[in-house]
């Protein structure tokens, strides 16, 4: 299955070595406007084609689907121009910027007929994946209260349209959403959900949020996401529940760590290759999603379950902004 | 590269990680679980229904339907096993120690020398992505000059035939010095020139050793400490046991801690809290391994002198104990 990039930018350089290592699958081009050496240099490295626009691209008849990664106000737009052009899609998470952009790009792939998936990895990280089962095995018994954390240092780039909330919806709509497909998955809808954060404080390069959820199950939620850190990548989770606790830190679960003295001039000495898993959960995901091109079964995260995960962001975008707790209706 | 369905057996299910191999034959494509072997017939039929195959009341017609054998016996049973194995031309993998004295191993891999097939011993940390990554940074000099290692595989008291002297040949130093000789002995690629050790029974009821400590010199001056003890609670410790490594040298430090990648159970009904490890499953990736050396003709991944190299650090650990001075390893 031949694969075209649209975006080169960190996330797409992600998904097309991962691309590259699938068996049946192969990155035959990349288009980015404005394209950066990293994506250049990728580019040559696999074989592929530079292209500049998109829609030079999505001519193209020997391209069979396409990866999205592209800033998420632009997901919209191009997944329903790759629909059109019959192309399968892998859109990077969040799905859309709103939700009428995302129910619009669930119609279009329907109508032309081809498959939509999205990047919600998280469901693919193995202790999330663990948690999700052993929840689903009644090891803590009924959960009743979740808690969930992530994040880290403001993604600064040159160029980079993070800090733009009209364009990636900040914290909440870029990291926080990991943390709210996971939960949907786990423990089910949600009833309403109350918000506080940094979105109007009028901070550069700083946002950060805390949400309360009610699930319809009962159960209460707590997820934090930031981008105020100095520095570093921080997740955890506690589930409680009637019959025992289950949790994780990534502080905690490191299997390889260096510490190493400067070099003779003074300069910091550069770390070696972390160390993590066999089959790290970006290739999962994407071996899933091939897969499911090629007609097998359905990846973990279903493009309705983006759209799921969206509202509940913006939701909780929405209550940040009114200072109200938002309900869903049943 | 052939499509070649790999037939597989197994002899004997005395040793549990027998389970973990089976379970990992059944996943892989490419390899059939053809049959059990067991020198206790009861058990091995209560296997050969568990893992869906054929029970074999004789070794050598089992031997005779297979490409080849998995030796997951009680330690001095692997010589008669793997002979028996060799006699047949069956490529066989031994789980670790591959022998409880040198002259065994060495017999054994002269056997399965004469015979043409493969030897393989049963290290599956070598397939831990932290180990992989630890041997790359030492290799490459991140690290500058090796100066000292620290090693622990503690564990809980595996029991049973553990504990009888004729069976498993020695305790705790037996069972545990091997799996981080043999990451030592392959990151430095190096082996032992002298070791000192210390044995004790101080927490069961048992007629071998549960503790020691050893205190090793790699023949390239390195030193090593390797704690083998049985030391973690069996009632209350939240997992079987650890592998960890810590690596000074001149350019700064490295740990690694294998089996860390835990969700932490806390859970009325068993009182004991739990590690749910989400790391790689290291004995899946090690048969799978091992089953393509086969397939393809290539020589075992990890050999049965790699296993003879560990061997050989247990027997003078042994001496040392009785002298209470180093002694000379080979």
């Amino acid at each position: 299955m031949r694969f075209g990039m649209i975006g080169a930018g960190g996330m797409a350089r992600v998904h097309a070595s991962v691309l590259n290592n699938i068996p049946g699958a192969e990155v035959v081009a990349f288009a980015d406007p404005q394209m950066p050496p990293a994506g250049r240099e990728l580019a040559q490295q696999l074989g592929a084609d530079i292209l500049t626009s998109p829609e030079e691209l999505l001519a193209r008849s020997d391209i069979d689907a396409v990866v999205v990664a592209v800033p998420t106000d632009l997901h919209c737009d191009l997944v329903v121009q790759a629909a059109r052009a019959g192309k399968h899609v892998m859109c990077e998470k969040p799905l859309a910027r709103t939700v009428e952009q995302g129910e619009r790009m669930l119609q279009e792939v329907e109508k032309a007929g081809v498959k939509l998936a999205v990047g919600h990895v998280v469901r693919y990280f193995p202790e999330y994946a663990a948690a999700n089962a052993s929840v689903a095995r009644g090891d803590v018994g009924v959960p009743g209260v979740i808690r969930a954390t992530r994040g880290g240092a403001f993604p600064a780039r040159p160029g980079g349209w993070f800090g733009d909330f009209a364009r990636s919806g900040g914290v909440v709509l870029d990291v926080m959403i990991h943390e709210l497909d996971w939960l949907i998955w786990t423990f089910g809808a949600v009833e309403r959900v109350y918000a506080r954060g940094l979105l109007n404080a009028g901070l550069p390069n700083k946002d950060m949020a805390m949400a309360v959820l009610r699930f319809r199950s009962g159960a209460i939620g707590y997820v934090e996401a930031t981008w105020a850190r100095p520095s570093g990548f921080y997740t955890s989770f506690e589930i409680a529940g009637s019959g025992g606790l289950l949790r994780s830190n990534n502080q905690n679960t490191g299997t390889l760590q260096f510490s190493l003295f400067p070099n003779p001039d003074g300069t910091p000495r550069p770390a070696p290759r972390g160390a993590y898993l066999h089959d790290e959960p970006y290739t999962v995901q994407m071996r899933d999603i091939v897969r499911w091109f090629k007609g097998g079964p359905e990846p973990r995260t279903s493009a309705a379950d983006g759209l799921e995960a969206l509202k509940l962001a913006l939701a909780i975008i929405e209550s940040i902004g009114t200072g109200k707790a938002i309900s869903f209706a049943s | 590269m052939s499509e070649q369905t790999i037939r597989v057996g197994i002899a004997s299910f005395a040793h549990l990680h027998a389970m973990s191999y089976a379970h990992a034959v059944n996943q892989l494509e490419g390899a059939t679980l053809t049959g059990i072997w067991d020198e206790d017939p009861e058990r091995g039929q209560k296997y050969a229904a568990q893992f869906n195959t054929t029970f074999y009341s004789d070794l050598d017609s089992l031997l005779d339907a297979i490409d080849t054998v998995i030796v997951a016996s009680a330690n001095v049973d692997h010589k008669p096993l793997v002979l028996a194995a060799a006699a047949k031309k069956v490529p066989v993998l031994c789980e670790k120690p591959l022998a409880t004295t040198p002259a065994d191993a060495r017999e054994m891999i002269e056997a399965c020398a004469k015979a043409g097939v493969q030897l393989g011993t049963a290290f599956p940390v070598r397939y831990s992505d932290a180990v992989r990554k630890l041997r790359d940074a030492v290799q490459s000099g991140a690290l500058g000059q090796t100066l000292m290692i620290r090693g622990t595989n503690r564990g809980t008291y595996p029991g049973g035939w553990f504990g009888q002297r004729e069976k498993s040949g020695g305790g705790a130093v037996m069972d545990h010095t091997v799996h981080v000789a043999d990451i030592v002995g392959w990151i430095w690629e190096c082996d032992f020139a002298e070791v000192y050790a210390e044995a004790a029974t101080r927490f069961h009821d048992t007629e071998v050793d549960d503790c020691g400590m050893l205190l090793a010199t790699l023949a390239n001056g390195v030193t090593l400490s390797l704690d083998p003890s049985w030391s973690r609670p069996n009632q209350s410790f939240p997992t079987w046991g650890d592998v960890t490594l810590e690596v000074t040298g001149t350019d700064g430090v490295a740990s690694i801690d294998v089996f860390n990648q835990n969700n932490e159970l806390f859970n009325n009904q068993t009182v004991r809290a739990q590690w749910q490890n989400w790391g790689d499953n290291l004995d899946y990736l090690m048969i799978k391994d091992w089953v393509e050396a086969i397939r393809d003709g290539k020589p075992a991944p990890i050999s049965g002198e790699d296993g003879l190299r560990a061997v050989l650090l247990v027997e003078a650990a042994y001496r040392s104990v009785e002298s209470h001075q180093p002694e000379k390893v080979g």
